[in-house]
């Protein structure tokens, strides 16, 4: 559900908790179009200061184990070396937040994500897919792991204890208002651990939605 | 935006006006809006304030610079890229 000033969106409402990032800068407010992504309604982030920020979030933090969904249309160009967040929670730095974000390595963009562990960023790096354009993320944090991947490919995975914050969610930048996300955006989940079955349903509706083979 | 104005470290109070100018001519009707962060300074110590006219984007398409907006704005530049400190890797 979006609250809008003509097609720019003031807040985002998540459908299940309520929870409603917003954004009070007329100049930093992303735009709604009903049909700009594959057809579909989406919100467009322009890669300079557009985001929503929530002031708390509910989410699992510390080391409690999460997951991530994204369905977006990434649009920042391979040449940009700028990280780009497309939505990131926790607390401050990247060292005490999650993430799922494009980066740009070889020269090819890549899905990107972080869960920090308290002292520094963990970081893991997509190598399978070409991150431009529309695609589904999926960031899969255990409290022992952290892995990605991207349109259901292999994930990528790296040793992780995250110490995630509480303080606020970011949609379309990190949570320091900074990296902003070159993206439409169709759709967002922050999930309890999913079941295999349950990720392979989640993964094909999101499929479906973007139009991705 | 996707296109803001930056003004030299030392064109603050010209910033500053031109924000007013831009809150004053606001296209938002949203209660209470404000056009843009007074406090965005980018990495290199220059405010940033979003630029109010054609190709802003700002609601989805072309708004009309209003009348003065480019006076307002002589001393800073247009740009479609800003260097945001903190940015992460």
């Amino acid at each position: 559900m979006i609250t809008l000033s003509g097609s720019s969106v003031t807040t985002w409402t998540d459908v299940v908790g309520g929870y409603a990032p917003t954004q009070g800068v007329s100049g930093s407010k992303p735009v709604y179009s009903a049909t700009s992504f594959n057809g579909r309604p989406g919100i467009t982030f322009d890669g300079t200061d557009d985001s929503l920020l929530a002031a708390t979030q509910p989410f699992p933090s510390g080391a409690a184990a999460s997951e991530i969904w994204a369905l977006i249309d990434q649009k920042a160009l391979a040449a940009d070396a700028t990280t780009r967040v497309s939505l990131a929670y926790g607390s401050g730095a990247s060292s005490t937040s999650r993430y799922v974000a494009r980066t740009t390595s070889g020269g090819v963009n890549r899905g990107f994500a972080n869960a920090g562990n308290g002292t520094s960023a963990v970081q893991v790096t997509d190598t399978a897919v070409d991150y431009s354009g529309k695609h589904v993320a999926r960031v899969e944090i255990t409290g022992t792991t952290i892995a990605l991947s991207v349109d259901g490919n292999t994930s990528v995975s790296t040793a992780d204890t995250p110490s995630t914050g509480t303080t606020n969610i970011r949609i379309g930048g990190t949570l320091a208002g900074s990296n902003f996300a070159n993206m439409t955006a169709n759709a967002f989940l922050i999930t309890s651990p999913l079941t295999t079955a349950q990720a392979a349903q989640m993964l094909a509706f999101l499929k479906a939605r973007g139009g991705i083979p | 935006m996707s296109i803001v104005v930056l003004f030299p470290a030392g064109k603050s109070a010209s910033a500053d006006a031109y924000l007013a100018f831009c809150n004053a001519n606001n296209p938002d009707t949203t209660p209470g809006a404000i056009w843009y962060l007074p406090d965005r300074v980018d990495a290199h110590g220059q405010r940033v304030v979003g630029f109010l006219g054609p190709l802003g984007e700002w609601n989805g398409g072309d708004w009309p610079e209003p009348q003065g907006g480019a006076a307002a704005r002589a001393d800073g530049v247009l740009s479609t890229t800003v260097d945001w400190p903190n940015e992460e890797v």
